[in-house]
């Protein structure tokens, strides 16, 4: 078994739906976003660049790549990040010693280093904080808590507390183009597969060698429609 | 990964490839075991909808954690598959905003000494409320006490309460429909209905779509993906905007048009769909009044009654019997109350009718004044007009005309202008001559608010003993006008206003006139109920807390789809919170016991309850749209609408076109007789004959650029000193001015409020990205970060509307904004269908710096 995501770039909007959901779901302190969607090269969500004369709008979504050659993994000096059985990169929080070693490592610059933020928001009753309420340990390690500890790097766990209970990430739960697809990439009839099949797609920044499980279907618009 | 290093370049720079990834190794779920070492957590998903007037009521859960709502996602549960998840990152993350730092948890009242709203009790609350509220009803009358509701479809059992109270109280309901600027005036005009619209899942059913005035992809977020399924199925979307926008990018074309210059466009369309033969002759013939007859003379219809040899045909008293030729070219009598069998007639006449007064008059059929008005409408002119290519107008005419069905969309941005009737008018006429309305995925739409009543509710809204005003809110600011009608403003003036889930002090501050009329007294009373500490509430006498869509049942829909839905309480209110079924009827009570009778007899804990019979009476007598739901059944999940035509989908017009009733179709809660009148005819009608529209020679759909009758006409020199147009756009984070707070939503932005421009206006003014800016005109100003935007037309600022006063250094964005009124507005008064329009973009501006480089870095890097 191997968890992978595709986003189909075509059927992005660009709304950041994604990374709302899953900074709700997942307790993700102020300032901290595990998902995110650029617009390469604009200066502003809703704002344009200019391609080749035109202006273009295209959306990214990024989020951890759950490379299978992760370089975060191989620079962590405590095996605070891991690959597990089904291929997601985790950080365990208890073993995280917050050297940030992996933040300089990875490419994509998705993981973030907690610098003891507020996590909720000073409200009715005290401070509210929003997130999945309980802890998720996967073999002993702390992979979720949604009280996190200050000082280690958090990022994207394909939703953990969710996928290991046979659920689908928040993200593409709630993608409300439906734009994002999870599953198991090496069984050829998940619903992953059948949408990948004989379309094409890319990684980010394949001369990396990191390999990545988060696959991207281009966007073809104004290419001979 | 920073945008500074994710270049286009080298992002596309991956290798492509066509078959799945393979992948290494393999591994099992380690479910039980993950199980074992895990406590699931305690709680429970409830469904509810999320409605705050942005006219998507998507269905979304909550998961009740210890008494409060910790994650949200949407429920997923719409039986037509293509409408899940329906939800957006406003809806998703609003339990940040349930408890944060604004939530209204206390009734407030006023201290008269220092000004500062200070908790209370609810006796004491709604004490000072009705007090402050019976006082204005002795002075001025009842009618003077304005009411804002928000707008209909966003709840009907509690936001139904303060209508109710309304229409007992004798207060005036402020047509919020048009005070937001959402009415679109071309739809009476030419159609006699409040307005009309697909259900988004018929947006796949287009084959061609084009969109004016409308950023889909970010204000019909949830809807926007059936227009990825119609390019998918291989229809073709084209995106007529003077900006590039994330719906330009989606679409298969973008056409860059000149802002405010719709108009000439479909107009020079038009002609080259006449012109070449390419209309549906038969569809003008039985549906519009292009074959009908007008005194050219007087400009005048010519009715049946008056001509030799004629007579009106049997008909109520709102329609009226035309006239037109037949193949013989001799005049007859056309039925009103009967659409179609008009094949034979000739719809381009020119000639003369003899009438009973024997004289003869010389007389034009509408599509013969139509062709004539088109005359110098041609793609050059056009091209010229909106800076639209003559050869993409001419393709666009021919594709728009042969393809089929065609779907128009016409949004807010299109209508809110002082002539925005006139876009709406040209753009329905393609749809018209085209064939299109009446048809599954073709015609014109408008999707501007959730404004539309789609049952009966008065039997919740009106009580027993009715005393119903309403009043039209611009002629507060702008006084009365010699072309109003008497009864659509109070004789002595706004000077209380009770708002119900709106914050009018930023989203209505035309001109600065709220704020300056509560500061002087002139609006003597201001009660609010919220569930948010807004900048209305601050500055109220008395703020009533209020619970929000997770804490209280109500029944919603939309137009956008056929759902009836239920918001459900979830969790209790935070502290003093009460439904505002209660609250209604406790300030009913309070301003005049005698009042006790026209409500249902309960005390605050049993408000929920009640709440549940009203949801169950107005599901039984809201007549054949709802009375086959259940109470029962909407708990479980969304509950559709019935509606009139075969198949799945709701067709617009569907029996005018295909069985012939006449037009208007109705617009609930309005009765047939009172919009009939607006299209005598019983048809589409594209000729306007009364006074005002000729002498404005507006009869026929024609083009008039902006500023030229509001802002050039009040002050020549605005031409020069306000060279911008000042756009107040809807933003993705917000929605109007709901989640301005979510913190989510501030980080996304970096809590500022920004101007974006076109980089060579900026540079003309001498100014850069990242200055902090402000646009001002002689009215008012607002300040904002800069953003450059190369795919901005030139000529605009452009500010995301929604900023409270608070993150804005106490400036309102509508401080620069009038509220012009269109006097062919003004021809009838029907609130909330032919009533003043708020034109929010007629607004001239100029942008100048306040802080070089004083905007703040963007968050997100």
């Amino acid at each position: 078994m191997r968890y992978a995501m595709a986003i189909d770039l075509d059927r992005c909007i660009g709304c950041r739906t994604c990374a709302v959901i899953c900074k709700d779901h997942n307790a993700e302190p102020r300032g901290i976003w595990w998902n995110r969607v650029f617009s390469p090269g604009a200066p502003e969500y809703g704002t344009s660049v200019i391609v080749d004369g035109m202006p273009r709008m295209e959306f990214v979504p990024i989020s951890c790549q759950h490379c299978e050659n992760a370089p975060c993994q191989q620079v962590c000096p405590t095996g605070a990040t891991y690959t597990d059985d089904t291929g997601t990169v985790l950080v365990d929080y208890e073993k995280c010693i917050g050297c940030r070693y992996c933040i300089t490592a990875c490419p994509y610059e998705v993981r973030q280093f907690n610098w003891s933020k507020p996590d909720g928001v000073e409200g009715v009753d005290g401070e509210y904080r929003w997130g999945y309420p309980e802890d998720y340990r996967q073999d002993g390690r702390l992979v979720y808590t949604p009280v996190r500890p200050e000082g280690v790097v958090e990022k994207c766990t394909f939703c953990v507390q969710y996928t290991n209970q046979g659920g689908i990430p928040a993200c593409c739960t709630g993608c409300p183009a439906n734009a994002r697809i999870f599953g198991d990439i090496e069984d050829p009839e998940s619903e992953i597969s059948q949408y990948m099949s004989g379309r094409q797609w890319l990684v980010l920044g394949e001369s990396f060698g990191t390999k990545p499980k988060v696959y991207y279907l281009p966007s073809t618009r104004g290419e001979g429609e | 990964m920073s945008e500074r290093n994710l270049s286009r370049r080298s992002f596309l720079a991956g290798t492509a490839a066509t078959t799945a990834a393979a992948c290494l190794g393999t591994g099992a779920l380690p479910a039980a075991k993950a199980l074992a070492e895990n406590v699931d957590p305690a709680g429970e998903w409830v469904r509810t909808t999320c409605s705050p007037n942005c006219t998507g009521a998507c269905g979304l859960k909550g998961f009740v954690h210890e008494g409060q709502i910790k994650m949200i996602s949407q429920a997923s549960d719409y039986p037509f598959e293509q409408y899940n998840p329906r939800g957006c990152l406003k809806g998703v993350s609003v339990n940040t905003m349930l408890y944060g730092p604004h939530r209204l948890t206390k009734p407030l009242v006023k201290n008269e000494d220092t000004g500062k709203m200070e908790e209370t009790d609810w006796d004491t609350a709604l004490t000072a409320a009705a007090d402050r509220l019976k006082a204005v009803m002795d002075t001025y009358g009842p009618e003077s006490v304005g009411v804002i509701w928000q707008v209909q479809g966003t709840g009907h059992i509690q936001k139904g309460s303060i209508i109710r109270l309304s229409n007992m109280m004798g207060w005036s309901a402020i047509g919020c429909y048009e005070m937001n600027g959402d009415l679109p005036m071309f739809w009476p005009e030419t159609f006699g209905v409040q307005s009309e619209e697909l259900e988004s899942y018929c947006w796949e059913d287009s084959k061609y779509t084009m969109i004016f005035g409308s950023n889909v992809m970010v204000t019909r977020l949830p809807d926007a993906h059936f227009l990825n399924i119609s390019r998918e199925n291989g229809g073709k979307v084209v995106n007529f905007d003077p900006n590039y926008s994330a719906t330009s990018e989606k679409s298969t074309e973008w056409v860059r048009l000149k802002p405010d210059t719709d108009a000439a466009f479909a107009l020079a369309v038009a002609k080259i769909i006449i012109d070449d033969g390419l209309y549906d002759e038969n569809f003008c013939k039985n549906f519009t009044d292009l074959p009908l007859l007008v005194d050219t003379a007087t400009g005048k219809r010519i009715e049946a009654a008056n001509v030799a040899g004629l007579s009106a045909l049997p008909s109520p008293a709102y329609r009226t019997t035309y006239v037109a030729v037949n193949a013989a070219g001799a005049p007859f009598a056309v039925n009103p109350e009967r659409l179609g069998g008009m094949e034979g007639c000739t719809l381009e006449y020119t000639g003369s009718v003899r009438l009973k007064d024997g004289t003869t008059v010389n007389a034009k059929s509408g599509f013969r004044l139509l062709r004539e008005s088109l005359v110098g409408k041609t793609a050059q002119w056009a091209s010229d007009t909106t800076s639209i290519p003559v050869e993409t107008i001419e393709r666009i005419a021919h594709e728009c005309a042969t393809i089929k069905p065609m779907h128009i969309i016409f949004g807010g941005a299109g209508t809110q202008w002082y002539h925005g009737d006139l876009k709406g008018r040209s753009l329905a006429l393609i749809a018209a001559l085209t064939g299109n309305i009446g048809q599954l995925g073709g015609g014109i739409s408008t999707y501007v608010g959730q404004y539309k009543t789609r049952f009966i509710p008065a039997s919740w809204f009106n009580p027993p003993r009715m005393n119903k005003h309403s009043m039209s809110f611009q002629y507060a600011v702008t006084g009365r006008t010699p072309t109003m009608q008497q009864n659509a403003f109070p004789p002595n003036g706004l000077k209380a206003l009770v708002v119900g889930w709106g914050n009018p002090m930023d989203q209505h501050n035309v001109a600065n006139w709220l704020r300056s009329a509560k500061e002087s007294g002139e609006l003597e009373c201001l009660v609010t109920l919220d569930f948010q500490r807004t900048t209305t509430v601050d500055m109220s006498d008395v703020a009533l807390p209020a619970p929000s869509w997770y804490e209280k049942l109500e029944l919603t829909t939309t137009p956008l789809h056929p759902w009836v839905q239920l918001q459900q309480q979830m969790v209790d209110p935070p502290g003093e919170a009460r439904p505002e079924i209660w609250i209604c009827k406790e300030l009913a009570t309070h301003i005049d016991p005698s009042y006790a009778d026209q409500w249902p007899v309960f005390d605050e804990s049993q408000a929920e309850q009640v709440a549940d019979d009203v949801l169950r009476m107005l599901l039984q007598n809201g007549g054949p749209y709802v009375n086959q739901l259940t109470a029962e059944q909407l708990r479980e999940g969304p509950g559709k609408l019935w509606h009139a035509n075969p198949g799945e989908k709701r067709i617009p017009f569907w029996s005018q076109i295909h069985e012939g009733t006449p037009f208007p179709s109705q617009s609930l809660p309005n009765a047939i007789d009172v919009t009939a009148p607006f299209v005598r005819s019983g048809r589409i009608q594209f000729y306007r004959d009364e006074d005002e529209f000729l002498r404005l020679e507006e009869q026929l759909p024609c083009y008039k650029p902006a500023f030229e009758d509001t802002e050039y006409a009040a002050d020549p020199e605005a031409r020069t000193k306000y060279p911008l147009a000042f756009i107040t756009r809807n933003s993705t984070y917000r929605v109007h001015s709901t989640y301005v707070n979510n913190p989510f939503m501030l980080e996304l932005q970096n809590s500022m409020p920004k101007i974006f421009m076109n980089p060579d206006d900026a540079k003309e003014r001498g100014l850069e990205s990242g200055d902090l800016v402000e646009a001002y005109n002689g009215r008012g100003k607002c300040q904002g970060g800069l953003v450059l935007d190369p795919g901005m037309y030139p000529g605009q600022a452009i500010f995301d509307q929604g900023w409270w006063s608070e993150y804005m250094d106490g400036d309102s964005y509508n401080s620069l904004i009038y509220p012009w009124i269109n006097p062919t507005n003004e021809v009838y008064y029907l609130s909330g269908v032919w009533s003043p329009n708020m034109a929010w973009n007629e607004c001239a501006c100029n942008v100048r710096l306040l802080q070089k480089g004083g905007a703040r870095k963007e968050v997100m890097q």
